[in-house]
């Protein structure tokens, strides 16, 4: 009954509760909220554990903490991996969101997660759990690639097939929709943590140089390239040599990283083509007319779409804001849930 | 060579008409010396579509983030970085909304109890039971101290005061009470008259240690001794007699409807009524009450429910 008091001095949230980033949609207020999924915990005598920085702040540690402060990230593949730890940031995150118009009472807002498609009963009932622990009055589950094609302006609700593929830090979520549902969807474990594997990997196979992870997302941020350019582009990083254990620095050009890249993006051109394979012939016709639409942080990857489209033979479109596509998505869901009704997308 | 430093640029916002962009692309195309046929093979799409590109045909293409992509995709053909690296927006693309709402007719029939409306209308509806509850309460405990005050009454008479206005004191000061139908009809004497000739019977002829026969023994013949007896009954006891072993509440009503006697009554209270046959009386707490009927004691208890009884003592 408090509970829903309180909800009247709440937002109704969207939460693209993503590996590498969270970004938060108010209701009627638009993208509030876009930090690094990532919490700093400090070790204190005794045994206890106190957060000391969440979300930007705490992600400039990463890598570079003493030995009582550890950041970590939550979230693996597109689900839980730190449960406390996951409920304590989703806390920080609705506390911070609110706390520029309702300071009075702790939020309790109506949430929408969206969560993998590939997620398990299990991990969608942990992340469920997890919002409710951190205050939410409400949760309600929409798979990604739905809340993706929603964001995306797609016309999801047509009689047609409309394919999307949301590249996230975790995964990759390929799926055909048709009248608001989703005819066939595909989750893959690949994402831009594993662009980032696999760029420290090729660094120290190559030039027997360790990097961090913020490292290897700063290149793979400039130069990295999915498909060959006539135009090469460099860039100076700086890394500890392992033979002679000091710090050196030297240059990558795009065309390494390329290389460095194959690996996962074999991965994901292999899931879009069997996506394509098990899509019913009639969305498949749709398809091959009007292309699949990237979405998602991997979607900014350069030239990607132009790999894709060599590998298909379709035509590959990027969304707009890409990285944003997913919470945006799940807000427009949530305001037509209000409308329509819930069981419009089948959300959980 | 790009510095770590380097910061994405800010993307910004494009305006710009589908026929406009067009031409200016197939001016680049003419320009490059390219075919219809190789730009569509490089961009993946049928060469109807990208002449309706050109020719800025919007109606023949796809709604507006798939042809807001075909254009991107074309501009990239020729490096145009005024459309490829801002967010391009096409004012004279369909835009289609993601989501119609035909199917809307089904699902609008179902109120969720979350709704606005559902939720103000259910918080107006407890509102108006607590004011109709509060309301009835007001009522009830106005209602109570009218029945205690009657119920005062009711005491007062008792005590000497005639309980109703019909009840006329003779000149005895024992009140006028009506007898039974059957001694009616036997045509009694006028009862100050039967009341002295049962006086004198008694001290001279009726042994002190008989006891009174109970009325519906009485054998209705002969008919004047019998009816003196009965009279001389009522004389001593009165019609009907309540005895409280427990506090109860009390409620007696006579034939006529007049109400007897009404009220709370402590223990060790006793109450003498008077008033036509039959009464009808409510009991609070029937175990804890007796209840005399012309002396005899009159069984209750199978019109006791929950403790409360209510039934009608009388021929």
């Amino acid at each position: 009954m408090f509970g829903r008091f309180k909800g009247f001095f709440s937002y109704d949230i969207s939460i693209d509760l993503g590996t590498a980033n969270t970004l938060i949609y108010v209701r009627g207020e638009g993208i509030v909220l876009d930090e690094p999924s990532v919490v700093a915990i400090r070790n204190e005598h005794g045994g206890t554990k106190r957060i000391t920085a969440v979300g930007r702040d705490a992600k400039l540690m990463l890598g570079k903490t003493p030995g009582n402060i550890e950041a970590i990230r939550p979230m693996k593949d597109g689900v839980i991996a730190d449960f406390t730890v996951t409920e304590k940031m989703l806390q920080h995150f609705i506390r911070k969101v609110h706390e520029k118009k309702f300071k009075l009472f702790s939020p309790s807002p109506r949430v929408l997660i969206c969560v993998p498609c590939g997620a398990t009963q299990v991990e969608r009932r942990a992340i469920k759990e997890s919002a409710v622990g951190a205050g939410a009055r409400e949760v309600f589950l929409i798979e990604e690639p739905m809340a993706a094609a929603i964001g995306a302006n797609m016309p999801v609700s047509d009689a047609r097939g409309s394919m999307v593929l949301d590249i996230g830090g975790g995964t990759t979520e390929i799926a055909v929709i048709s009248l608001n549902g989703i005819v066939y969807s595909n989750s893959v474990r690949i994402g831009g943590d594993r662009f980032d594997e696999s760029i420290i990997s090729y660094v120290r196979r190559n030039y027997g140089t360790l990097i961090g992870e913020s490292t290897a997302e700063r290149i793979k941020h400039s130069i990295g390239s999915a498909y060959p350019s006539t135009e090469v582009r460099e860039i100076e990083v700086r890394g500890r040599n392992l033979a002679e254990g000091i710090p050196r620095s030297f240059t990558l050009n795009s065309n390494e990283i390329l290389e460095a890249l194959q690996e996962p993006l074999s991965g994901i051109v292999t899931a879009v083509k069997s996506a394509l394979e098990l899509t019913p012939p009639e969305l498949g016709a749709d398809i091959a007319e009007r292309g699949m639409v990237l979405t998602g942080g991997g979607a900014l990857l350069r030239d990607l779409d132009r790999l894709l489209m060599e590998e298909t033979g379709l035509p590959v479109i990027v969304a707009e804001e890409p990285m944003t596509c997913v919470a945006r998505g799940g807000g427009r869901a949530l305001e037509i849930m209000d409308e329509h009704g819930g069981e419009l997308f089948s959300l959980e | 060579m790009i510095s770590e430093d380097a910061e994405i640029a800010q993307r910004t916002m494009v305006h710009v008409t589908l026929s406009e962009i067009g031409q200016q692309l197939k001016r680049a195309r003419s320009e490059a010396g390219l075919t219809l046929m190789k730009v569509a093979s490089d961009l993946r799409l049928s060469p109807a579509q990208v002449e309706a590109i050109e020719e800025g045909e919007a109606d023949k293409l796809p709604p507006g983030p798939f042809v807001r992509g075909y254009v991107r995709n074309y501009a990239r053909l020729f490096d145009m970085h005024q459309y490829t690296d801002h967010e391009l927006v096409l004012d004279d693309a369909i835009s289609e909304k993601p989501v119609s709402t035909r199917r809307s007719v089904v699902s609008r029939s179902q109120s969720k109890s979350s709704d606005p409306g559902v939720r103000f209308i259910t918080y107006l509806v407890v509102l108006i039971l607590l004011a109709l509850v509060l309301i009835w309460w007001a009522n009830q405990s106005g209602h109570l101290t009218q029945l205690k005050d009657a119920a005062l009454e009711a005491i007062s008479a008792e005590s000497g005061q005639p309980p109703q206005p019909e009840a006329q004191p003779n000149q005895n000061g024992d009140y006028a009470m009506p007898l039974p139908q059957a001694q009616q009809q036997l045509q009694t004497p006028p009862v100050s008259a039967v009341v002295e000739e049962q006086r004198m019977s008694e001290s001279s002829v009726m042994p002190t240690t008989i006891t009174p026969v109970p009325e519906e023994e009485a054998p209705p013949a002969p008919a004047t001794k019998a009816a003196a007896e009965a009279v001389a009954e009522m004389k001593d006891e009165a019609l009907l007699r309540l005895y409280f072993n427990a506090a109860s509440w009390v409620q007696v009503t006579d034939a006529k409807g007049n109400r007897v006697a009404v009220g709370l009554k402590k223990e060790g209270h006793e109450m003498n009524l008077a008033g036509e046959a039959p009464f009808t009386v409510l009991l609070g707490y029937a175990p804890g009450v007796d209840v005399f009927y012309q002396g005899n004691k009159f069984d209750h208890s199978s019109y006791e429910r929950k403790g409360m009884a209510r039934f009608d003592v009388g021929p």
